[in-house]
């Protein structure tokens, strides 16, 4: 469903007369100026792109979470970022969203799942930025032991990745698999999975899928396959020599694969 | 973040973070306390946080263990599948 916060920036461009083509309203963010696309066109419904300061997130009225949260990172970013030692934050509804559409922190309240960050805050530099982090529009029902655990590292290691290669496009979401789904507040749908993919222009590509279980199980993916199986296609601008690439990173499934962030 | 005051403040020391609940306060992650002065800022952002939640327990009519929290989650139809 196209909404004001698509088409704002397109009525914009035509009375400009700018290009139709740069019709995403937050194209800092995104590889090659282009938003993530969806080709299972079953998760369009109620759908709306969000711009933050760090980053930006297609929002679903049907799950109440983002379905892709996009970072652009940097070494001078992450270097912001692991300067701001002691945070202090809130969880917060997103106000930008209509009441029907958006999670409620009661929806999350007595769960048994944690909200789990998809864009991190620990990739922020800055308080509003980190601030923005924390809203519902970013975060997905993710169970504990995998949010607090392989998943952090997992974002310790982009974070660590991009202070070595210089720059990274990062998206994180939820997978929906199986024939049904568990649901948090009446509301909330619980993704079966989670995933993340990186670019590094000119270096590589490749994504993380964990399954959002008691025993998360991990798999290493080409983007190829992370599109298969999500309906998400990360970074459309992305040669087909890249995108078919497994990648060797490692995985994150046990506590021995530690990084440390300072 | 006042601890068990409310259920969406969060904070970061290091790589150690705390989520505030009405029930649960919960710590996870790690951090490093280095002998300097980042190391005694972060020392001292762990005994304030500590002092609170014990703070906030003394001051509470407390049962001897806390039932745990029911959930009351339900299971839907995938709308993607």
């Amino acid at each position: 469903m196209a909404t004001m916060f698509r088409l704002l920036p397109i009525l914009l461009a035509l009375l400009l007369g700018a290009p139709v083509s740069a019709r995403t309203a937050c194209p800092a963010t995104f590889a090659g100026g282009a938003e993530p696309k969806l080709t299972n066109t079953k998760l369009e419904a109620a759908t709306r792109v969000l711009c933050f300061r760090a980053f930006a997130a297609l929002h679903s009225g049907v799950t109440r979470t983002p379905l892709w949260s996009a970072e652009h990172l940097t070494r001078a970013s992450v270097e912001a970022a692991q300067k701001r030692d002691i945070r202090d934050n809130g969880f917060h509804p997103e106000d930008r969203l209509p009441d029907a559409e958006r999670a409620e922190l009661a929806d999350y309240r007595s769960s048994g799942y944690d909200r789990g960050h998809m864009a991190p805050s620990g990739d922020t530099g800055d308080d509003a930025s980190d601030r923005e982090t924390f809203s519902l529009a970013n975060m997905v029902p993710q169970l504990a032991v995998l949010n607090r655990n392989g998943w952090s590292r997992l974002e310790s290691y982009v974070r660590s990745l991009t202070l070595k290669l210089g720059e990274t496009y990062v998206v994180t979401g939820p997978l929906y698999e199986g024939t049904s789904l568990k649901r948090v507040g009446g509301r909330v749908l619980v993704p079966s999975s989670v995933w993340k993919a990186i670019w590094v222009p000119g270096q590589g590509a490749g994504a993380w899928i964990a399954t959002n279980a008691a025993k998360p199980r991990w798999q290493v993916a080409s983007v190829a396959q992370l599109m298969a199986k999500t309906g998400i296609d990360p970074f459309p601008t992305m040669d087909a020599a890249t995108r078919a690439k497994v990648p060797a990173f490692p995985d994150f499934g046990s506590a021995r694969q530690r990084t440390r962030r300072r | 973040m006042k601890p068990f005051q409310d259920d969406k403040g969060s904070m970061s020391i290091g790589d150690l973070t705390a989520e505030n609940g009405a029930a649960v306060v919960a710590l996870s992650g790690s951090v490093e306390i280095t002998r300097d002065k980042v190391g005694l800022k972060r020392a001292k952002a762990l005994k304030e946080l500590a002092d609170a939640l014990v703070a906030q327990l003394e001051g509470a009519d407390l049962p001897e263990k806390a039932d745990p929290a029911v959930e009351h989650n339900d299971e839907v139809a995938n709308p993607f599948a």
